[in-house]
């Protein structure tokens, strides 16, 4: 055990370094104890610097505290003639072999890295072929895509050009479906009129309102002259083409009302029945007393009022029917083919193939 | 009628042979965006660690396991 105080006046410590300033200190420490030069160098040589420093210069001031571990017994002062035991080689040992196991992990290491970087370069080169070729492949799918849509193109436009004129065509068809359907409401009308118009002057007047009970707006039992007046738009009469106009839009709902008193469809009868029933099972219990006479002698009445309430109803339904019912009867021959069109706009080529067959059957029918 | 029928089937074909070139383009441009994505990574000088993209190393460490994929991603999941 060797303890070495160097006095940091010694040292220019103000220009010098902290690690500087040990290594320093080592300097003198080997030029005090020269006669193991060979051992210090040994150790410095297998320890850093800092494993020497025991004390730092923090705590002593003015002062570098060394402990050296060395290999001699204390005998090796400078005026003894004893000779001092190598020990060195010992004390060594351990941080040589750690030393070497490092060197070796370092060889391995750097010859994994030559190995990992040559396997990198090869990878970098196979994708930089792989680019060269999807570049080369790019550009001739660009110019396929660029020639199928030339083709694509030149024949949509023929194909536009038929469907816009068979769009035409069906709207032509369709404005003369309306035309007919107009036709045909106008000729309602004027037949009504002529129904209503009972002396055939050409004018609808009140009086000639008021014999018809479907006019009967409150179910009074009677046309009074402002519900007559209500269908004559508020005036005293009407002419043909007034009535056409306006009259009939009013009076329509009332006709149809009638016609569905007199035909309401089987299976609504039966839930009339069922509904009348009900009522009258409710009726009675709460009024049992007041009723029973007013059923007998108004019993009439009270079914037709039923039937004519329930008549209110019908004429929505009888309206759908219409409204439903031309529809799907006159469309275009080949509405379904059209909607094959826009469908097959989707491009599905399997859709093709059963399309083509079906055309090419087509084709052997024309001929 | 039959002739929108043939010309609809000549524009179909048109039109699906288009569509099929088309996504043969951009099958083409994906790949070639994507080789040049991993051209475009650092390796480190010598292009050493190239050979570690697309691999993955797990360490466990008490109650966690660190999963690292260089390049791509890096997780921590508890076991």
């Amino acid at each position: 055990m060797t303890i070495v105080i160097v006095p940091m006046v010694l040292m220019n410590q103000e220009h010098l370094h902290a690690q500087e300033a040990h290594i320093f200190a080592l300097t003198l420490v080997m030029f005090l104890f020269r006669s193991h030069l060979l051992e210090l160098m040994m150790i410095y040589a297998v320890s850093s610097v800092s494993k020497l420093v025991f004390i730092g210069l923090t705590h002593v001031q003015h002062l570098i505290v060394y402990i050296l571990s060395d290999c001699c017994d204390g005998s090796d002062e400078f005026s003894t003639n004893v000779n001092c035991q190598n020990t060195c080689d010992e004390l060594g040992r351990a941080a040589r072999e750690e030393t070497e196991r490092l060197t070796k992990l370092a060889r391995e290491g750097y010859q994994k890295r030559l190995e990992m970087s040559q396997k990198g370069k090869e990878i970098k080169q196979e994708k930089d072929l792989e680019k060269a070729k999807l570049e080369s492949e790019r550009v001739n799918a660009e110019a396929l895509r660029e020639a199928k849509r030339k083709i694509k193109d030149e024949v949509e436009i023929p194909e536009k050009e038929a469907l816009e004129r068979h769009r035409l065509a069906q709207e032509e068809l369709r404005k003369q479906r309306e035309e007919a359907e107009n036709q045909k409401a106008e000729n309602e009308a004027d037949n009504m009129f002529n129904l209503l118009d009972s002396n055939g002057d050409g004018k609808v007047t009140i009086d000639e309102i008021k014999v018809r009970q479907t006019f009967d707006r409150n179910k009074d039992g009677e046309v009074s002259d402002e519900e007559a007046m209500f269908f004559l738009d508020m005036q005293e009469e009407m002419t043909k083409e007034e009535f056409i106009g306006t009259g009939w839009s009013i009076a329509k709902p009332f006709f149809l009302m009638e016609q569905g008193m007199f035909t309401p469809p089987e299976q609504h009868k039966e839930e009339q029945d069922v509904e009348e029933n009900q009522g009258e099972e409710t009726d009675g219990d709460v009024n049992q007393d007041n009723n029973e006479p007013e059923n007998k002698e108004h019993g009439g009445n009270e079914e037709q009022d039923d039937y004519q309430e329930q008549g209110l109803d019908e004429p929505d339904e009888e309206e759908e029917r219409e409204e439903s019912a031309p529809a799907p009867a006159p469309e275009l021959e080949y509405d379904e083919e059209t909607k094959q069109l826009i469908d097959r706009k989707n491009d599905n080529i399997y859709f093709f193939v059963q399309t083509d067959t079906m055309s090419v059957k087509v084709r052997t029918v024309i001929q | 009628m039959t002739m929108i029928n043939f010309l609809c089937i000549d524009a179909n074909i048109a039109r699906s042979e288009f569509n099929e070139a088309e996504d043969k383009v951009r099958d083409v441009v994906n790949k070639l965006q994507e080789i040049n994505d991993v051209l475009n990574l650092d390796f480190g000088e010598d292009d050493r660690f190239a050979p570690m993209l697309g691999q993955c190393y797990e360490l466990q460490d008490r109650e966690y396991i660190y999963t690292l994929c260089p390049f791509k991603s890096v997780r921590t999941l508890s076991v």
